[in-house]
């Protein structure tokens, strides 16, 4: 009981946090004029970072037309109020969402760009928009600013910049922000965007769309720039264009290093950070350049993640050494006979699951003028468990690449009960039922194995992205019933005491445990390996075997790609030999190993 | 016994905070012979030739070349020095002509030097490979794999190596053409007077050119001994265990 | 038409050695420097203070030189260490940029300059006139690209650069010591750069404001030219500078941005690896 009220307690306190902060800091500066505007400027600061922090720092978008869309919402706001005569509270909800469109409309056409064209794209489309904007004057002003701004009003009181009612303003909207950013942050969305970060076939490879997973980070961060747009605008009273220039975003990107891309204080970090140094260069007035071109080298070379990332791993290392100090996990015994997982999360699926079957027939696959896989036709049922060998470069990974629709096929079809798979989308292959692991583990290194599970666990439940952006009590049970899904087969692999330690931290055997467990949880039909045994320990290989043999029995059809011939001799029923993209031998383990075709290819006769 | 010019003692190396892939591999080549090192995928073998040619730093042991530790050198000081590389799947300069990939290779800017050097290798080279001399404007990207190799082993002997190590020089090649190969691999022992260490899959071809063959098993030797007394049983062992 | 030949050309003419630079360190170390604007402006900036005789031109080629290898040492080497890669790269090479703005605006101020045009008077071309400058900055210009041209075609020091910067683990495997190319390739970068900055100085004028412009432009061009090879940076340079004229000439003045917008979302649509990159030529599978 004391332990629950405990944590009630502490909910409650945590929710209470940023009101109260924000409440004491309005107290506290409504003396000072100099210190309320700089509040109420910071304020307007965080909102802006915070937008770029959703795009860049959890989805990895290196979006350099935020600071226009930022722009773009204080001349529209200014626009409708002063040439359409629109009320601040009808103009702000409408600027949002133009400029959550306009940012849509930048993510777009860029979906298949590397980081580094995308960055110089936007960056262009910054420019081009801050040029159009200056040649319609009666938006922009052109060349001189606009002054022509009013101010809103609220309960009969006119909220001015720079005094505190219009900080008190500010400070709602920073709070709304920052419930969002907190809601996203714990969400599904918020670990979406992050695997987001690592490409675009891990969210793929747990049945999510990634393209629509990034439209949803780019309206957000739009909407938000925007709003952190009509609020300067309203804030300043005058705007022109030189507000958004180039150096609003080397400010931007400073304030998001600073802080820490990627954590949920980064950017209020970042933002007291910038507020302070540029207090300083100010004191030395044309430092501005020196202070942050220093400060950008520095905090790239040395800090990993900023100023929230250095207290994040503070934080873990202590929480690490408490716990070891609290328990010594017993080690694996060498020798000791493997640990037979046992599957609870499958235990429904066994008895009343259809028997499906995967049909490859006559597939090819050319690169260039290499032919990697060469007419090959397999079959294989669920319950089978198929080892898939050859030397290198015999096509094994091709296969499995063509199968999940990874790499073009030149004929062939591949068939799941008798339909056709090929050309599908990886997302919708996922789907189906038919799930891979990949030959270097595809986990996201910055989530905790907990969460890299619930990657595919979160694709349970029924809340969509709006609810789980807000974070809905349909989308708080989706995420409870998520997270208790992944613990279990954690735990039923064994490896439930690493649940809350960083993935990218764990030794490639728990790595691909974790891999295997995130299609576990989609329950499919079949599984395809992708060397699980490589870089193991013999003992970590056994446990492999064991896990797979487990599979087996609940129904589910393993194709095992892997050179270890002892664990493929203990894992599978039978085996397909590849040799330079053809099928030359297949049958049982034993009589295969046994032909001397097979032998010659892998080992050659010696003399 | 002549000299050892090349030994690995102890070595354990390892990527990342993974476990290591090699545990204390300790081979010796000697003077004037070639050592043969087989193995499945995922043995080591790749790592072991990185690690030699300078590309990893062991966690323990050391490399010795010519009785000097070389452990954590830098590739292109070794390559410098005589230890040369030919990495797996015939990699050269494919943007680069095949002369200009041998000319790069005589590790000088000075022009007559590089002269000098090309002219004094270039007849071993086309009397091994006459297809280079033929070749010698195209780029290497639009030779075959085969050509690629050639000129891979061209390249080497360019650069006067002491020990020569080829990472499966036979890997995505015909079985005529790594016959080509290793007929010239055995005429430039012949002619240079250099050890070699070399890598197979498949210890076919390899046990009749080597004199002595170590078996990789799982980052461990698994067998060691002259080539001749490799036989398929034993083989089956080291591979299988 | 006449006009339109030579206001492109001599926007080619101060874009192709920006260009050149950014395609090749991003080539030789993977990393696209958006310092390039800011090196740019210090060359037009410190030519125009330090005399715009051939003293003040050579003394800015060295600046560039030891400013491309500060970028190096500063912006890459210590990052690196770190194992800072890609986006992070970048960042730091604005880092660089911002901190070289500050001395230019320490040492020569932060208002507009020009340099005196080398050829003063102006040439009448069927019916337009125009500066002599102006084409003798595209003559230049030309001189730089055979230069380069010469330099890394026809040189061993070249071909070890090409090297490097196809495979610097292979190159290594060569003999070749990668980080000393590096630097070669920064400094070359530094000295293009101020070439650049020079040219826009004699026929424009320059100041610490123009650098984002200037770094886009070459942006823009590097990725329309492919970031492969010195025939893609001219080309791309060539594009932009043309795509930049027509909208200047035949569309309305003031809208570069947007031309350059378009056509590189056009090429980005079409090519996602840029218009000349050719990769059937020396890459196949």
């Amino acid at each position: 009981m004391n332990l629950l009220t405990n944590q009630a307690t502490r909910v409650v306190v945590r929710n209470l946090v940023a009101p109260v902060v924000l409440v004491l800091i309005g107290l506290a500066c409504s003396g000072d004029g100099y210190l309320i505007h700089l509040a109420t400027a910071a304020g307007v600061a965080y909102i802006l970072t915070a937008a770029f922090n959703l795009v860049y720092g959890y989805a990895g978008i290196f979006n350099l037309a935020m600071v226009m869309i930022y722009g773009t919402g204080a001349f529209t706001s200014v626009y409708l109020e002063s040439q359409l005569g629109w009320s601040f509270w009808l103009a702000l909800p409408v600027s949002v969402v133009v400029t959550a469109v306009v940012s849509i409309l930048v993510a777009l056409p860029t979906r298949r760009l590397s980081e580094l064209f995308f960055a110089i794209q936007t960056l262009t489309f910054a420019l081009a928009l801050a040029e159009i904007l200056l040649h319609w004057t009666a938006f922009s002003g052109g060349t001189t600013a606009l002054y022509d701004i009013t101010s809103p009003t609220f309960a009969g009181q006119e909220l001015i910049g720079g005094y505190p009612g219009y900080y008190w303003l500010v400070a709602v909207l920073v709070l709304v922000v920052f419930e969002i950013m907190r809601r996203i942050h714990r969400s599904a969305m918020g670990r979406k965007l992050t695997a987001l970060r690592e490409g675009p076939r891990v969210l793929a490879a747990v049945g999510v769309s990634p393209s629509a997973t990034r439209l949803v980070a780019f309206g957000i961060s739009g909407l938000c720039a925007g709003m952190a747009g009509v609020l300067y605008a309203h804030f300043q009273l005058v705007i022109d264009l030189g507000s958004f220039s180039f150096d609003s975003l080397v400010t931007l990107l400073l304030a998001m290093i600073l802080g820490g891309a990627g954590y949920l204080y980064g950017p209020v970090v970042g933002v007291l950070a910038v507020v302070a140094m540029s207090e300083v260069s100010l004191a030395t007035s044309g430092a501005q350049d020196l202070v942050t071109g220093l400060g950008i080298l520095v905090l790239v070379a040395f800090t990993r993640g900023g100023i929230a990332g250095a207290i994040d791993r503070g934080v873990r290392a202590l929480v690490r050494r408490r716990a070891r100090a609290d328990a010594e996990l017993p080690a694996a015994e060498e020798g000791a006979p493997p640990v037979v997982p046992e599957l609870r999360v499958l235990a429904e699926r066994r008895a009343d699951a259809q028997p499906r079957r995967m049909e490859v027939t006559s597939l090819t696959v050319r690169f260039g003028g290499n032919t990697a896989v060469d007419d090959v036709s397999l079959s294989f049922a669920t319950g089978e468990v198929i080892g898939l060998i050859g030397p290198n470069g015999a096509g094994k990974t091709t296969l499995l690449n063509a199968i999940t629709g990874d790499v073009p096929v030149v004929a062939g079809g591949v068939r799941l009960d008798g339909d056709e798979i090929l050309g599908k989308r990886p997302q919708d292959i996922v789907r189906m039922g038919l799930g891979r692991t990949f030959q270097s583990p595809r986990i996201i290194p910055d989530l905790t194995v907990l969460q890299n599970v619930m990657l595919a666990s979160d694709e349970l439940g029924k809340a969509g992205w709006l609810r789980q952006v807000l974070q809905t009590p349909a989308a708080v049970r989706d995420d409870r019933v998520s997270r208790s899904t992944a613990r279990q087969v954690l735990a039923d692999l064994a490896i439930a005491s690493r649940a809350d330690q960083l993935a990218g931290d764990q030794p490639y055997g728990i790595q691909r445990l974790v891999e295997i467990a995130r299609n576990l949880v989609l329950g499919p039909a079949f599984l395809l390996l992708d060397e699980p045994g490589a870089g193991l320990t013999e003992f970590e290989r056994e446990e492999v075997a064991a896990t797979i043999r487990t599979l087996s029995t609940h129904e589910i059809g393993v194709v095992l790609v892997d050179h270890n011939l002892p664990l493929i001799r203990a894992a599978c029923d039978r085996v397909y030999v590849l040799d330079t993209g053809r099928l030359i031998a297949d049958g049982p383990p034993e009589a295969v190993f046994a032909e001397s075709n097979v032998i010659s290819a892998y080992l050659g006769v010696p003399g | 016994m002549s000299a050892t010019v090349l030994e690995v003692r102890d070595v354990t190396v390892g990527y990342g905070k993974n476990e290591p892939v090699l545990h204390d591999i300790s081979i010796v080549l000697a003077q004037g012979t070639i050592l043969g090192v087989v193995g499945m995928n995922g043995a080591g073998k790749s790592t072991l030739m990185r690690t030699v040619a300078g590309m990893l730093t062991p966690r323990a042991g050391e490399v010795l070349f010519e009785g000097r530790r070389i452990n954590g050198r830098h590739t292109a000081e070794l390559a410098r020095r005589g230890v040369v590389l030919l990495p797996e799947g015939h990699r050269v300069l494919r943007p680069l002509t095949v002369r200009e990939n041998l000319r790069i290779a005589t590790m000088s800017l000075a022009p007559r030097k590089v002269r000098k050097r090309v002219s004094e290798a270039e007849g071993l080279i086309y009397e091994l490979f006459p297809i280079l001399e033929r070749r010698s404007s195209q780029l290497a990207g639009l030779m075959s794999g085969g050509e690629q190799q050639m000129l891979s082993i061209a390249r080497a002997i360019m650069q006067r190596p002491k020990v020569l190590l080829l990472d499966e020089p036979s890997l995505g090649l015909a079985p005529r053409v790594i016959g080509e190969i290793y007929a010239a691999l055995g005429r430039l022992r012949e002619t240079a007077d250099l050890a070699m260490l070399i890598v197979e899959q498949n210890s076919d071809r390899l046990a009749a050119h080597c004199e002595e063959l170590v078996v990789l098993r799982d980052g461990k030797v698994s067998w060691v001994g002259p080539s001749r007394e490799l036989n398929a049983d034993r083989l089956h062992a080291a591979y299988f265990g | 038409m006449v006009a339109f030949l030579v206001t492109a050309l001599s926007v080619a003419a101060v874009l192709t050695p920006i260009v050149a630079s950014v395609s090749l360190v991003y080539r030789v170390s993977g990393v696209v420097n958006f310092g390039g604007g800011f090196i740019a402006v210090f060359g037009g900036i410190a030519c125009a203070h330090w005399g715009s005789g051939w003293a003040g031109a050579v003394l800015t080629l060295v600046a560039g030189a030891v400013i491309g290898a500060l970028c190096y040492f500063i912006a890459i080497v210590p990052a690196r260490a770190f194992g800072v890669r890609g986006i992070g790269l970048t960042l730091s090479t604005l880092g660089f940029g911002l901190l070289l703005t500050f001395v230019t605006r320490t040492w020569f101020g932060g208002t507009a300059f020009t340099v005196r045009p080398w050829l003063a008077g102006s040439v009448d071309l069927a019916g337009f006139q125009t500066s002599q400058q102006r084409l003798l900055i595209i003559g230049l210009a030309i001189v730089v690209v055979l230069v380069l041209f010469a330099v890394f075609d026809w040189t061993l020091v070249g071909r070890r650069l090409s090297a490097v910067s196809y495979d610097a683990e292979l190159a290594s495997v060569y003999g070749i010591r990668g980080g000393r190319y590096q630097l070669l390739a920064w400094v070359v970068s530094g000295v293009c750069l101020v070439i650049g900055g020079m040219f826009e100085a004699t026929i424009a004028s320059v100041d610490v404001e123009v650098a984002p412009r200037l770094l886009v432009l070459s942006l823009v061009g590097a990725v329309i030219g492919g970031l492969t090879n010195l025939t893609g940076a001219i080309g791309g340079a060539l594009v932009a500078a043309v795509a930049t004229t027509i909208s200047d000439q035949f569309v309305a003045t003031g809208f570069q941005m947007t031309a350059l917008l378009i056509v590189l979302s056009v090429v980005l649509l079409v090519r996602p690896n840029g218009l000349f990159s050719f990769r059937g030529t020396a890459e196949r599978l």
